[in-house]
């Protein structure tokens, strides 16, 4: 049976879906069958982020309404055959229930080792559809007020659901702020919002810029991925060191570098 | 202070008014029915300052202001439940 996690946030814009894109493609390199579930109806992006939205022709609505079965309805990665996803649509989603969701879900799990929730940004009926349908819950934020306000609103809603595991991801972590002490070392992050980091990923550019096409190698960013998969996969404790380039004689430059461009 | 210490320090005061349900509306509805009770009992012509803080998981609520009279006014006797 598939370990059922939702992604989630609170606040729009911090990276659900870049993390939850980039976090499957490194499970299923790992050999696991992993699937990512887009919920956010309407705001659906999940199929664009994978580089697979020409291929899309049914989505989660096509199955819930019976036009459609529901591995018609998945679409393969065409760069790793272990990745699939289930779009949501552009519909509203009204006409969806958290039942319905829950049992194409339950399905899936049959097949699959991970299955991923995209949840919808805010703490509405979307929010609750998809965590209603997990039993682990990934809280991504990023070191900065707003951010991590709303996380904490979302973690203390993801109590009442009693999941086994809530794990934080704190995502665009820029470590040369961090040593010029602009902004908040992930221990911080840690413990103000008090629950078990799982991930620090650095802010880099490769990240917007491979939106459908993978992550490049030689990144941090991709090192970062791969230690968050091999957290989720193999219960590991590390993290990625996002300070650890901008340290010492050299890392004072680049810093140096980036206050003036 | 640095940004970073000064922002950590937002961040906890936001959370914790967060956790106070209601935040800063509770505390200025809670003053305000404090002030109309206690005008009642009191003479006050200043403000009525209000208190709340958490440590230990337990709220200390203190309550302070200047009055200037005890109003006067009798109290019924309980009645006898015989």
């Amino acid at each position: 049976m598939a370990r059922k996690i939702v992604i989630t946030s609170g606040k729009g814009g911090v990276g659900k879906t870049t993390v939850g894109v980039n976090l499957g493609n490194e499970l299923a390199r790992m050999g696991a069958r992993v699937v990512l579930i887009d919920v956010d109806f309407g705001l659906n992006n999940v199929d664009v982020v994978m580089g697979v939205e020409s291929r899309v022709i049914y989505d989660l609505n096509d199955v819930v309404i019976g036009r459609c079965r529901l591995k018609q309805a998945l679409v393969q990665s065409e760069k790793n055959k272990n990745l699939y996803v289930l779009p949501s649509g552009s519909g509203d989603g009204t006409n969806i229930s958290g039942q319905n969701i829950k049992l194409v879900i339950e399905n899936l799990s049959q097949a699959f080792d991970y299955v991923f929730i995209d949840s919808p940004a805010g703490i509405d009926l979307g929010f609750h559809r998809a965590v209603a349908c997990a039993n682990e819950a990934l809280v991504v934020t990023t070191p900065n007020l707003t951010s991590l306000r709303d996380a904490n609103k979302v973690i203390s809603i993801l109590k009442s659901y009693r999941l086994s595991q809530v794990n934080l991801v704190i995502n665009r972590a820029r470590g040369d702020l961090m040593l010029n002490d602009k902004m908040m070392m992930p221990d911080d992050v840690k413990s103000i919002l008090k629950t078990d980091l799982i991930g620090v990923l650095p802010e880099e550019d490769d990240v917007f810029l491979s939106c459908g096409y993978g992550l490049s190698k030689r990144t941090d960013s991709y090192r970062a991925y791969k230690i968050l998969a091999e957290n989720i996969h193999k219960g590991t404790k590390k993290t990625f060191d996002v300070t650890s380039k901008y340290v010492g004689f050299f890392g004072s430059i680049r810093r140096s570098l980036k206050r003036n461009i | 202070m640095k940004r970073k210490a000064s922002e950590i320090m937002r961040v906890q005061n936001l959370l914790e008014g967060d956790r106070l349900s209601g935040g800063k509306e509770f505390e200025e509805a809670l003053l305000f029915d404090l002030t109309t009770l206690l005008k009642d009992y009191f003479d006050i012509r200043e403000n009525i300052e209000l208190k709340i803080e958490k440590e230990n998981k337990i709220y200390k609520i203190s309550i302070g202001f200047n009055a200037i009279t005890i109003k006067n006014f009798g109290v019924l006797n309980k009645l006898n439940n015989n």
